[in-house]
């Protein structure tokens, strides 16, 4: 039996829940205001103005479009974002399926290495990866950052394709394979459209990676403006005598919307696609 | 879903190219060759208007091209009347050849289908020069009515089959009227089509009928025809060999070169978006090729591709635009490949069923918010470069080294009576002077007179303020030095000059003012400016004598010999008075150099600041008042570079800004408007920006 609470404690209850909804909306609403007010002001003496548009001009939204050059930041995130979620997805279901289904001499060793790998903060190799890159002839090229996410995706990303992989019945490709299709077609077209889940989180983190990322994107391609990505090139704007909130809140409020977007077009296989890989990894 | 019919297409395909090169119309910058057309437009426009037919049959500009397309450019000089100047027939002629390249995409559409259509309304390259005031959107269209005449022609089995042969035989004559290079590279085309039909006997009557209506179309070929057809053919000769054509310095296979890469995005960025389809297109017509020549209703578009490139090739020249004369060929080449690999596709699909598994299908919020998103960027952007491209029409940037301007600092400008604009700046005196005929190059003569800082005119000739002394410049360019032998000075230095209405010439030095009588005698007048460095004079109608100096504005009324001084506990403080303005309302207008703005009603001095009023800047450099009553003020920004341009129409403050005309933002040191309604700044570095003012512009007087 479900008991009602209270009308006392559903007040509370809504209380609470509001005032979390409100803590979390209120930086973005913050953001928001600010885009819209005049002449690089983060804060307005008007107290309403705090809360709600008191005053508005898209200036800031035209600057970051049109003067700075928030598109061309916008599309080196886009490449940049786009390959490392390819290429994350083909190497880490490729390696996945590989685990998952075939026994090889180091097969356990190799996931234990991975597992081992992913206990080292990303951070640390920070240097390493900038001193590989130069010898690769990399740094500062965008090919290098693809190259450093996507390693920075692998272990993850492998270890919840194998989890999700092994919760697929094998006798389904042994029968596409007793109809005729190779290890490679089962892979293609029996497995892969069934792990889509697991292909959406991956999707999702590759994506995140190569779009969110502040660290590795400022010291891996550190310049010039027309190669920078779009969180390092919006720090950019700020200089020692000035920093344009107004500019920033705009490009801050334009540069969530792609995540949300993907986001919203990978939701429904999200939580399977944690849940399933993750917990019976 | 009901498959959209074939008109949708159609129209779907003839508005996106009308929107395509309208846009490229209004953001392109102006291209080399541009000018000299619309010089050109504007001369037969003049012609036509004086009723001097012969003179337009005799005009000599820019005769190595017929005339076919410059006058169509004309009636739109005509069609512009009085507000026809170099400016407003530039746009009006990238206006109608943007027409013309809507209707050579609407003609391709129904000839050879949408698809063909949608990839030449795409390809870049013919986007640029079908949007730009050059000579290619006519004989384009042109060359494709002439083949596609003949192919129908060779279809038709009906009485009217002579006529189709004609009719492309007229339409190729039209083409080489407007170009010939268009109907120079279909000619094997054509050539082939009528023999692979059985045909070959036309040719003489068609040939005849085609280089009839080329004569006729080409008012130039009117007198002495061969002659001037000589001397055209000569002309491309020479050309080859010209300075253009070495400096240029392109190899043998440049015209490859130009179609297999997309020139256009590379150079406009700006204008178009991605990279192009210009290179994948030239791939698949490579493509196309053996499966063309096999079919024999399409191998004469291998003929008219591969002719063409070697055409091209062996001809010296190898600009970008005479690849366009090959674009209609690959984008039909192409369009099949295109058709065929998208059936591919199709049927694989149908067969795997691959899309329908792993298609993403986002949720229709997700869609929403993909389309808000990029549309809200696209009209943004679309927004700001149109408000840009507008506001950047009439505007020319004159930069140091470029067309005759010693440096780039300008501190005076004065228009002469004689049509001529003089500029002074540190390296003396420039005097620019418009061509006699449009398409030649201003002239530019330049006078050694120091460090210049300001400039006047009365009868005598051009008076020269500089650091080496006063000097005065008669019509024929000659100077002499007037500096007066005067004892307040050490060095000579005399900072600015005015001449009064009764011909004295007043002049302000580091130490006081002078007056130079009609007598010829200079007297000295200490009282100015206190004393101190006269940086500015006016002269106001009723005789009154305004010195702007630091920190101070002195009034002499010479009648009575008077002197009014106002300073610190007028707010002129400490700061420099750049100059000094009389308007025809009888303000006096005072700039200064930190105060702001300072206006004397006759009682009083009244401070517009930006604190008070709408002034982006304390600092004002210079003040012109324009007939209409209208003032403009230049500014300086505060702690950096760059400055301001306003406009003041009695009720608001117009800002000329970067992002919503052509001012650069640079400081504006000096303006002056000449006698062809051009407004000319003078800039501390980067040279002199004109802006061409409306016929309204300027010209009417607001009373406010």
């Amino acid at each position: 039996m479900i008991r009602k609470p209270s009308r006392s404690v559903q007040i509370l209850q809504y209380t609470i829940l509001i005032l979390g909804v409100l803590f979390a909306i209120y930086p973005l609403w913050f953001a928001f205001l600010a885009s819209g007010r005049t002449g690089d002001r983060l804060y307005t003496l008007n107290l309403l103005g705090m809360f709600i548009p008191t005053e508005w001009t898209f200036e800031n939204y035209r600057a970051m479009i049109f003067d700075r050059p928030l598109l061309t930041w916008l599309r080196n995130s886009i490449y940049v974002a786009g390959v490392t979620t390819v290429a994350s997805l083909v190497i880490t279901t490729s390696a996945a399926f590989a685990f998952s289904r075939f026994k090889f001499y180091g097969r356990e060793f190799a996931l234990i290495l991975l597992l081992a790998i992913q206990t080292f903060p990303g951070v640390l190799s920070l240097v390493a990866v900038a001193q590989l890159l130069t010898a690769l002839g990399l740094y500062g090229k965008h090919e290098g950052l693809i190259l450093a996410y996507t390693t920075g995706t692998l272990v993850f990303s492998t270890w919840n394709m194998k989890g999700y992989f092994d919760t697929i019945p094998i006798e389904l490709e042994e029968a596409a394979m007793i109809d005729g299709c190779g290890p490679i077609q089962s892979f293609i077209l029996i497995a892969l459209p069934l792990a889509r889940p697991a292909l959406a989180v991956t999707a999702l983190l590759g994506f995140l990676a190569g779009w969110g990322d502040f660290i590795f994107a400022s010291v891996l391609v550190p310049a010039p403006d027309s190669m920078k990505l779009v969180v390092p090139g919006l720090f950019s704007l700020a200089n020692s005598q000035s920093v344009p909130w107004g500019n920033f809140a705009a490009g801050g409020l334009l540069i969530i919307l792609p995540t949300i977007i993907v986001f919203l077009s990978l939701q429904r296989f999200l939580v399977s696609g944690l849940t399933v890989g993750g917990v019976k990894g | 879903m009901k498959p959209v019919p074939l008109r949708g297409w159609l129209l779907a395909v003839i508005v996106l190219a009308a929107l395509l090169r309208l846009w490229a119309t209004l953001t392109l910058p102006v291209d080399f060759d541009e000018p000299v057309y619309v010089g050109a437009a504007l001369d037969y426009a003049r012609l036509i208007r004086q009723g001097d037919w012969v003179g337009v049959i005799d005009y000599p500009g820019n005769r190595q091209h017929p005339a076919l397309h410059k006058l169509i450019y004309a009636g739109g000089a005509l069609l512009l009347g009085d507000a026809a100047n170099q400016t407003t027939v530039l746009y009006a002629a990238r206006l109608i050849a943007a027409l013309l390249g809507t209707a050579a995409v609407a003609l391709l559409a129904y000839t050879a289908g949408p698809l063909a259509a949608g990839l030449l309304a795409f390809h870049t390259l013919t986007i640029k020069y079908t949007a730009q005031a050059y000579l290619e959107a006519w004989p384009l269209t042109l060359s494709i009515a002439a083949v596609s005449a003949w192919e129908y022609a060779g279809r038709d089995e009906s009485a009217r089959q002579r006529l189709w042969w004609y009719a492309g035989a007229v339409a190729w004559g039209l083409a080489t009227a407007a170009k010939m290079n268009y109907a120079l590279v279909a000619a094997p085309a054509m050539v082939f089509l009528l023999v692979e039909r059985g045909q070959w006997r036309r040719l003489p009557g068609l040939a005849g009928v085609a280089t009839l209506t080329f004569v006729i179309a080409n008012p130039t070929l009117w007198h002495h025809p061969l002659e001037r057809l000589a001397a055209m053919a000569g002309f491309w000769m020479t050309y080859t060999q010209g300075h253009e054509v070495q400096a240029a310095n392109y190899p043998w296979y440049q015209p490859i070169v130009w179609l297999a890469t997309a020139p256009a995005v590379g150079w406009h960025p700006e204008v178009f978006f991605g990279p192009g389809l210009d290179p994948w297109l030239t791939l698949l017509a490579l493509i196309a090729l053996p499966a063309a020549w096999r079919d024999p209703q399409r191998r004469y578009l291998v003929v008219w591709l591969v002719g063409g490139v070697l055409l091209l090739l062996a001809w010296p020249t190898k600009w970008p635009q005479y690849t366009l004369t090959l674009v209609v060929p690959i984008v039909r080449l192409a369009a099949p490949v295109i058709m065929r690999l998208v059936t591919w596709l199709h049927d694989f699909n149908d067969y795997w069923g691959w899309s329908t598994l792993m298609a993403l299908r986002p949720p229709r919020a997700a869609l929403i918010m993909l389309s808000l998103f990029i549309g809200f960027i696209a009209t943004v952007y679309a927004t700001a470069l149109v408000t840009v491209s507008i506001g950047s029409i009439g505007w020319r940037s004159i930069s140091a080294g470029h067309g005759g301007l010693p440096s780039g600092a300008i501190y005076a400008i004065q228009p002469l009576r004689d049509g001529r604009v003089a500029l002074g700046g540190e390296a003396g005196v420039t005097i620019w002077q418009a061509p006699v005929v449009s398409e030649d190059p201003p002239r530019w003569y330049h006078l050694p007179l120091g460090h210049v800082y300001a400039l006047t005119e009365t009868s005598a000739g051009l008076w020269v303020a500089s650091d080496r002394g006063l000097a005065l410049v008669r019509e024929n360019n000659n100077w002499e030095w007037q500096t007066p032998p005067l004892p307040l000075h050490a060095e000579v230095l005399v900072r600015t000059v005015a001449g009064g209405p009764d011909g004295t010439i007043w002049i302000g030095t580091n130490a006081g003012g002078a007056v130079r009588r009609n007598d010829g005698q200079w007297q000295p007048l200490p009282q100015a400016a206190q004393g101190g460095m006269v940086i500015a004079i006016a002269i106001d109608p009723k005789g009154a004598v305004w010195f702007g100096g630091i920190g101070v504005v002195s009034r002499y009324i010479p009648a009575s010999d008077t002197w009014q001084h106002f300073a610190r506990d007028d707010g002129f403080a400490s700061a420099g008075v750049a100059a000094i303005l009389v308007d025809q309302r009888g303000n006096v207008w005072a700039a200064t150099l930190g105060n702001g703005l300072a206006r004397w009603n006759g009682v009083h001095w009244e401070w517009l600041t930006t604190a008070n009023r709408q002034l982006p800047a304390q600092t004002i450099t210079t003040l012109l008042e324009a007939a209409s009553g209208e003032l403009w003020v230049g500014a300086a920004r505060p702690l950096t570079t760059g400055g301001f341009l306003l406009r003041y129409d009695g009720q608001t403050w117009h800002h000329y800004l970067p992002r919503n005309s052509g001012f650069t933002g640079a400081e504006p040191l000096a303006l002056a408007i000449d006698q062809s309604n051009v407004l000319w700044i003078g800039t501390r570095a980067d040279g002199v920006l004109t802006y061409q003012l409306t016929p309204w512009q300027g010209k009417t007087f607001l009373f406010w």
